[in-house]
């Protein structure tokens, strides 16, 4: 139920030149007009009411003027209220900010903007998605606030932003208004990685080349620091100069390389062929190796660091099941 | 939809806002309540307040809550005999809400305490619908409303200002809507079912029974009884005798009314002289009748005049009444019946021996009853007999003791003697009880009758002339008649913070606002205490509104407009105080848009400014000019008009 009557509507869009938004356009962003916004009286609404009748019979029954005055005046502020709650999230504007890949099985967090165009703060707002606990935040006057709102991350793949409800009940929490929001946003989810990593290196699909950890023992030149390079392994010389760090890269360019191949795992169904293809590359990754990947119909070069990963994972992330 | 609301943390601020204003809403019934009950109520708000302040106590177990609950139900019975009634519905009240303050912890609770605590504000004006009262039941509501907001703040330890200036605003808002409410809701005339007995606590003013010193009780008080507006001009003290309940009966001590007090007017009395038109605003007194000027010619709707001149009601007058009235100071009323005349010489055998022996002997001296009444007067007169408030306290015969032995007396006690001495001489008589005099008020242009005005004065039967007011009290104090009680007993009233009248500057003054607060009470009488539905309809009548159907619908379409407007100006005001540096750097963006860069939205104006400038090389110090000023501008509180014009400018120049 709306609050405003359709024609009382059209006459506020007209003077405030209110766009019109459908309410589920597939933006990143969304202004929170009176097309999106609902308000309802809450359960405690409802007592107030009953509250207010029977201060009215008190009133008439004793023909008591100044408990006329107390009925309407209650009456009254709680009328105004539904003006306040409304405008609450009225105009508020919400858009989506980056929601970083997860893995499988993990907490996605999406990250969302609540922007406040007016001088009038905003109390009390609360945005979740289905079921989650709310944030609540307060928005002072032309500020914006940042929120994160998590889900867990359930299958590979895309996995696009659950429908946000966004409410409140400030000033007196006799009514409610709420708005339900979709937005155009992702998350990347990879496959959930396999626990026990199969000796990739079985060698028998003629896969990666095993090699030492630690790469081998003559020293390349250098290549920029990752996560999890031995401290050892750092050129600390280098590194007071700039303010990059530098690891020394051991082994030989051909052995270091390895190959993590989709062929190689056919005695798996898909994702658990999958998982453990995630698997290796974080474990790779994280050994510092340099590893490539072969999919059908992809090949991704063998590298390093954390985009590597990513382009990797992602080929995984996005193969299609069955 | 509870679980709406289920994830508010409660602040103690919260708990501490809802027990100052329920304190408040408490305050007034605090002498009012058996003292066990009050004393119980503050303990129990008492040990909230501790538990508030000390982690360490905890709140009571609910066995011992459930003990408590037994106790405050079982003291609340002893002392009313009922849990129900008015009083006694009261009381629960309270109590109740002081035992749930024990138990309050979610925000369900505190809602439920909220709302009782507005239920608790109405009790406040049930019997006192004052001015004063009014502004405190305002400020009951502001508090309760504060703290209604406080529970919905998910801020811990709100500001106390934001609380205070929400709570304002949305009482300044709601005032119209109030005012559309109070005027145009269609008023049932009530009661809507009978009332309990004790809904109307205590009747004031004078009663149908009259004994020695019933009425020098009355005299000390300064409530009014009624307001009178006159049409022309406003009579003479001396005239102004305002006809209450007419005794015939006694027993020699008391006074009650006679067989006459139903039965309908004699019609057979003229009335002579030019009418006086007035129009008089009772207080309600509980009793079934209405007070006019002597001599009552015309009845109101609600109202018939009997047999004695009086005006008597159908029911009790429990509320504010107005009504127009015409009577006669000129009049001559017809024969007595044989009943009559009996009753109007009625005397107990055993009481009163010596006074009804001395008016046997005036009957037998003198013979002609118009010089018994004026021997009688004279006698009162020259006798050291004395005016006061407080006289003693007499025995069985209190005629003969007030009239040989102390002397000493009230209207009553004149009235009642020489109404005897009367009798015994054979004249019929009767008393008639009500008011004399009153002040008038010359700012809101009206008479003001008050309790101290209550009067009893003697009617005699004579032949040709009927029934002829006598006052006894005039030949012993004429001062009382001319210029009111106030004067009569001004050192008394001198301790009731009145003044004396005399012309100092600061006398005048006194009285100038003594006399515009009594006019400003006299309006919120008319305006708001005595708006019911007739009023309403007379109201309405005047602007076209003829139905009750007209009236709702009026209410409707005015209490949408109002909030239609409401939130259009304040969207409307909203969108003008929108911040101009916000709106001139929105434009930048758009400058930028139009080329096909768009400004992200978690991207501050720091990394915007920094990527466009990746983007567009060409055009990299003006960015960072705008950039710094817009900054400069947006985060720091002090800036001058000039600074955002150079603002405006620069972006305005901003070729891409």
């Amino acid at each position: 139920m709306k609050y405003l009557p359709p024609l009382i509507e059209n006459i506020a869009a007209r003077l405030f030149n209110v766009e019109r938004r459908s309410g589920n356009a597939r933006n990143d962003s969304i202004v929170l007009t009176r097309r999106h916004i609902y308000i309802l009286p809450t359960y405690y609404g409802i007592l107030f009411a009953m509250l207010l009748m029977l201060l009215l019979v008190g009133a008439t029954n004793y023909n008591n003027s100044l408990g006329f005055v107390l009925t309407f005046l209650l009456t009254s502020i709680g009328l105004v209220s539904i003006i306040h709650t409304y405008r609450n999230l009225l105009q508020l504007k919400i858009s989506a900010g980056k929601a970083s890949a997860v893995f499988c099985g993990s907490i996605a967090t999406f990250h969302l903007q609540l922007e406040n165009p007016d001088k009038r703060p905003r109390y009390n707002i609360c945005t979740r998605f289905n079921r989650n606990s709310p944030a609540i935040i307060n928005i002072i006057n032309n500020d914006m606030v940042t929120i994160k709102l998590t889900c867990s991350a359930t299958q590979r793949g895309w996995q696009t932003m659950e429908r946000i409800t966004i409410d409140s009940v400030f000033p007196l929490g006799l009514f409610r208004a709420w708005s339900y929001i979709t937005l155009s946003k992702s998350c990347l989810v990879y496959p959930l990685p396999a626990t026990e990593p199969l000796s990739s290196m079985s060698n028998g699909g003629g896969s990666g080349k095993e090699h030492s950890q630690n790469g081998g023992d003559d020293f390349i030149g250098y290549r920029d620091y990752q996560p999890g390079d031995s401290p050892r392994h750092v050129n600390w010389k280098a590194a007071a100069h700039s303010n990059k760090l530098h690891t020394k890269h051991f082994g030989d360019n051909e052995s270091s390389e390895r190959w993590f191949e989709w062929d190689s795992l056919q005695a798996l169904d898909t994702e658990s062929r999958l998982s453990q293809l995630c698997r290796w590359i974080i474990d790779a990754e994280k050994n510092g190796v340099d590893y490539g990947l072969r999919m059908p119909g992809t090949t991704i070069r063998p590298g390093q660091g954390i985009d590597h990963q990513h382009r990797c994972l992602e080929v995984l992330s996005l193969h299609p099941p069955g | 939809m509870k679980k709406h609301l289920a994830h508010i943390v409660i602040s103690r601020n919260t708990t501490m806002w809802l027990l100052a204003s329920l304190l408040l809403a408490f305050a007034p019934h605090i002498l009012r309540l058996p003292i066990t009950l009050s004393a119980l109520c503050l303990m129990f708000g008492t040990w909230r307040f501790v538990i508030e302040r000390r982690s360490t106590v905890m709140l009571p177990h609910r066995i011992l809550r459930a003990l408590l609950l037994c106790t405050t139900l079982v003291i609340v019975y002893l002392h009313y005999d009922t849990l129900f009634g008015r009083e006694a519905g009261i009381a629960l009240l309270a109590c109740m809400l002081a035992l749930k303050l024990l138990e309050m912890r979610s925000v369900r609770d505190y809602m439920i305490v909220i709302l009782l605590g507005y239920f608790l504000a109405i009790t406040l004006v049930l019997d006192n619908q004052s001015l004063p009262m009014a502004a405190y039941m305002f400020v009951v509501a502001f508090m309760l409303t504060a703290t209604l907001i406080n529970l919905n703040l998910s801020q811990k330890n709100s500001a106390i200002s934001i609380n205070v200036k929400l709570t304002a605003k949305l009482f300044a808002q709601a005032l119209p809507v109030m005012l559309i409410l109070f005027f145009l809701f269609p008023r049932i005339p009530g009661p809507l079912w009978s009332l309990p007995d004790d809904a109307h606590s205590g009747t004031t003013g004078i009663s149908d029974e009259m004994s020695m010193g019933s009425i020098s009780n009355l005299s000390l008080s300064n409530k009014v009884a009624f307001r009178v507006a006159f049409e022309d001009e406003v009579i003479d003290n001396n005239l102004s005798y305002w006809r209450g309940p007419v005794l015939w009966q006694t027993d020699g001590k008391n006074w009650r009314t006679g067989n006459n007090a139903h039965t309908n007017r004699d019609t057979s009395y003229r009335v002579t002289g030019k009418p006086i038109n007035y129009t008089v605003t009772l207080e309600p007194h509980n009793q079934k009748w209405l007070y006019g000027l002597d001599l009552p010619a015309t009845a109101p709707a609600q109202a018939t005049i009997n047999r004695d001149f009086q005006l008597v009601t159908k029911e009790e007058v429990t509320e504010l009444t107005r009504y127009k009235m015409t009577s006669f100071s000129e009049y001559q009323t017809g024969p007595l019946s044989d009943n009559e005349i009996q009753q109007a010489l009625q005397l107990p055998a055993n009481r009163n021996s010596r006074a009804i022996a001395l008016g046997q002997q005036w009957q037998q001296q003198l013979k002609s009853p118009q010089v018994i009444i004026d021997h009688a007067l004279r006698y009162f007169n020259q006798q050291p007999f004395s005016y006061t408030l407080k006289p003693p306290l007499l025995g069985n015969n209190p005629i003969d003791e007030f009239l040989f032995e102390t002397q000493q007396g009230f209207c009553e006690h004149y009235a009642a003697s020489f109404t005897t001495l009367m009798r015994a001489a054979g004249i019929p008589a009767r008393i008639i009880t009500g008011y004399q005099g009153g002040d008038f008020n010359p700012i809101g242009n009206y008479l003001i009758v008050r309790q101290r005005d209550a009067h009893a004065w003697t009617e005699v039967w004579l032949e040709n002339r009927g029934w002829v007011r006598i006052d006894p009290t005039a030949s012993v104090a004429p001062e009382r008649i001319e210029n009111g009680a106030e004067s009569a007993f001004s050192e008394l009233f001198n301790r009731q913070s009145t003044f004396q009248f005399n012309n100092s500057f600061l006398t005048s003054n006194w009285l100038k606002l003594r006399y515009g607060w009594d006019s400003l009470n006299n309006s919120w009488n008319q305006w708001i205490i005595g708006y019911d539905s007739l009023k309403q309809s007379q109201l309405l009548s005047l602007v076209g509104i003829q139905s009750v159907k007209q009236m709702a619908i009026a209410m409707v379409m005015a209490v949408i407009t109002t909030l239609t407007a409401l939130l259009l100006l304040s969207m409307y005001r909203n969108r003008q105080k929108q911040d101009a540096v916000s709106l001139i750097y929105q434009r930048f963006c758009q400058k930028f848009s139009t080329i096909g860069i768009q400004r992200l939205p978690h991207e501050g104006p720091l990394d915007f400014a920094q990527r466009i400038i990746t983007l567009r090389p060409d055009i990299e110090p003006q960015i960072l000019q705008i950039n710094d000023l817009y900054i400069a501008l947006k985060y720091r509180p002090r800036h001058t008009p000039q600074q955002i014009k150079h603002l405006q400018q620069r972006v305005q120049r901003l070729k891409l």
